[in-house]
């Protein structure tokens, strides 16, 4: 069995290696930030792989070696008292590998997080409750109308307690759907109901927390066009599982229209706009098919 | 010999009082908010028998002014809502030609002819079962009313999951509850103990979904129909405080006498600028955004 295990443990790091090598990979990102994320995730992969590997051969040469039914039966262990030079050695590698990748991953992440957003951002409030996403526009104004928590009626359709005696609240659009512009900045303003949940479009390359109480900003830049699916990455209840969202991110010109509506008609012109966009599917800036996101 | 006839005595002893003990715990105090049958404020009582004397109250309820319009229903978070019931709208105030749709009609309190009031009568539980139908992911009807103990049944025609969450006022009596009824599963039957105007109903799954229900002790109420009218049959003649409750326009009493075989007609009227709900929403409650400087724009 000695053997036989050895070759084991060698077959599965082929293949744990030939898995990735075959192409496997995330979504395709769609932010100006996302290729830096794959390519911060690709170094990480490949020097974390040769460790595995190297580690996995030496393991498996070990057991082909020392194994039960090695020829070396009669061969006696050392006894060591270990090696301070090499111990300090390999953790100071170690310790000075994790913390480059660490240095190297900070920038992009705090570029979404720390940084403000540009002036011409694009904004949308996303308020997350058990089990559903609500999305808020500020309308032609710019501005976002006033929201009080004890306003909130949601068999009457205000989800978030929207003041409608804010004179900024009278052109907001609120809906279930997060709809952004390609190639240009948006801001997301981030808050929660109730739990703990957490934004996730894979094809953003960003995850983030949404806490009650607290109001997180992040922004990016989305560069193409198309409809993907927006998940609760948090368990934040029994229904944790039917909490999907859709972001639909559209034609410069197409998102003007759609936001120069006035509310009541802002669904309808949704629905028509999501007709052209196949999810799962990835389209350039003016709206022609460019591929599959995964 | 003797010591073990003393240890038989004090084995039969110790087991007595420890049957004594689980008879007490078991069974000691018996919860009277269990049984109904001696009305609400658990005083004995007669049960009330028809005379053949009874009459009828009818009316309509109008709303006046402007009605908000029903607002579409964004149900995209659940495509089998969607495609299901594509045209939905809000339903909190139904209302045609100035007529209003699903008031909770009821006696309120009042005397019967014979001098006894009515809140001191008790009613024989209905064995008929009321229906909240979950269908295209809004409920049917809109308003219910049963009784006390009568059974209520709760049905999901759609093919998606629902989660239906009964919200009472907390010490009421009835209890608060909140089960999930996947799409194709069997009815789920409950019961309240207690009268209550009006228990919310939601939906934790589509959080547009809302439904009051209506305890009484008594058979005399309705839910005002599409034409905003309403029929209390089979009332004791007697002069009764009527009352019509909205979700959102709150509630309105009214006197009404009813006489022997004779009926009684009462109209209600509500204003479409008002909109103060006597009834919680049952939201979850929301914590006001505090500053955070770490995590905001700096």
């Amino acid at each position: 069995m000695g053997r036989a295990l050895a070759v084991i443990i060698w077959l599965l790091t082929l293949a744990s290696v030939v898995l990735f090598l075959s192409g496997w990979w995330f979504p395709t990102t769609i932010t100006e930030h996302g290729p830096r994320v794959d390519q911060q995730f690709l170094i990480t992969i490949i020097v974390v792989g040769i460790a595995f590997v190297a580690a996995q051969i030496g393991l498996g040469w070990m057991v082909w070696r020392y194994g039960a039914n090695s020829q070396n039966k009669d061969e006696r262990a050392l006894y060591t008292h270990g090696n301070n030079r090499l111990e300090v050695l390999w953790t100071v590698i170690t310790a000075v590998i994790f913390i480059s990748l660490a240095v190297m991953g900070q920038r992009v992440w705090a570029q979404l997080h720390f940084s403000d957003a540009p002036a011409d951002a694009f904004q949308a409030r996303v308020t997350a409750q058990q089990f559903s996403w609500n999305v808020q526009y500020p309308g032609k104004d710019n501005k976002f109308g006033r929201t009080d928590p004890t306003l909130i009626k949601e068999d009457e359709n205000n989800f978030i307690g929207l003041d409608d005696r804010d004179p900024n609240a009278k052109d907001d659009i609120t809906a279930t759907t997060l709809v952004l512009p390609v190639n240009r900045p948006a801001e997301l303003i981030l808050r929660s109901k109730d739990v703990t949940h957490s934004f996730w479009v894979p094809q953003l390359r960003f995850k983030q927390d949404l806490v009650p109480g607290m109001e997180i900003h992040v922004h990016f830049t989305p560069t193409k066009v198309g409809q993907f699916q927006l998940a609760c990455a948090e368990l934040c209840g029994m229904n944790h599982f039917s909490m999907k969202g859709t972001l639909v991110v559209l034609p410069q010109d197409q998102l003007n229209d759609l936001m120069n509506l006035p509310p009541t008609q802002f669904q309808p012109k949704l629905e028509e706009l999501r007709g052209k966009y196949e999810l799962g599917m990835i389209y350039d800036e003016k709206g022609t098919k460019i591929g599959k996101s995964y | 010999m003797m010591l073990k006839k003393r240890a038989r005595l004090w084995l039969a002893m110790t087991l007595t009082v420890s049957l004594l003990a689980l008879s007490f715990a078991c069974g000691g105090k018996k919860d009277t908010a269990e049984d109904n049958s001696s009305g609400d404020n658990g005083t004995t009582a007669k049960t009330f028998a028809p005379k053949g004397d009874e009459g009828t109250v009818t009316g309509k309820v109008n709303l006046t002014g402007t009605a908000p319009a029903p607002q579409p229903i964004d149900m995209s978070q659940d495509a089998n809502c969607k495609s299901k019931n594509p045209n939905a709208t809000t339903e909190t105030v139904v209302a045609k030609d100035g007529k209003l749709q699903n008031v909770f009609v009821y006696i309120k309190d009042g005397t019967l002819a014979d001098g006894s009031k009515i809140g001191d009568w008790t009613f024989k539980t209905p064995d008929t079962e009321v229906v909240l139908d979950q269908n295209g992911c809004h409920y049917v009807p809109h308003v219910i009313g049963l009784q006390p103990n009568q059974k209520l049944k709760v049905t999901n025609s759609d093919p998606t999951g629902h989660n239906i969450h009964v919200l009472p006022k907390s010490g009421g009596g009835n209890e608060e509850w909140n089960e999930s009824q996947p799409g194709g599963a069997g009815p789920i039957v409950k019961s309240f103990k207690r009268s209550e105007i009006l228990i919310p109903v939601k939906c934790n799954q589509h959080p547009w979904m809302k439904a009051y229900i209506g305890v009484i002790k008594h058979p005399f109420f309705a839910v005002t129909k599409d034409d905003g009218t309403f029929e209390l049959k089979g009332v004791p003649p007697g002069t009764y405080t009527l009352a019509a409750w909205h979700e959102k326009y709150g509630e309105k009493t009214a006197q009404v006498k009813v006489d022997a075989k004779g009926t009684a007609t009462t109209d209600f009227s509500f204003d479409a600028g008002g909109g103060t709900a006597s009834v919680e929403n049952g939201s979850l409650e929301v914590m006001p955004a505090m500053d955070l400087p770490m995590l905001m724009k700096h």
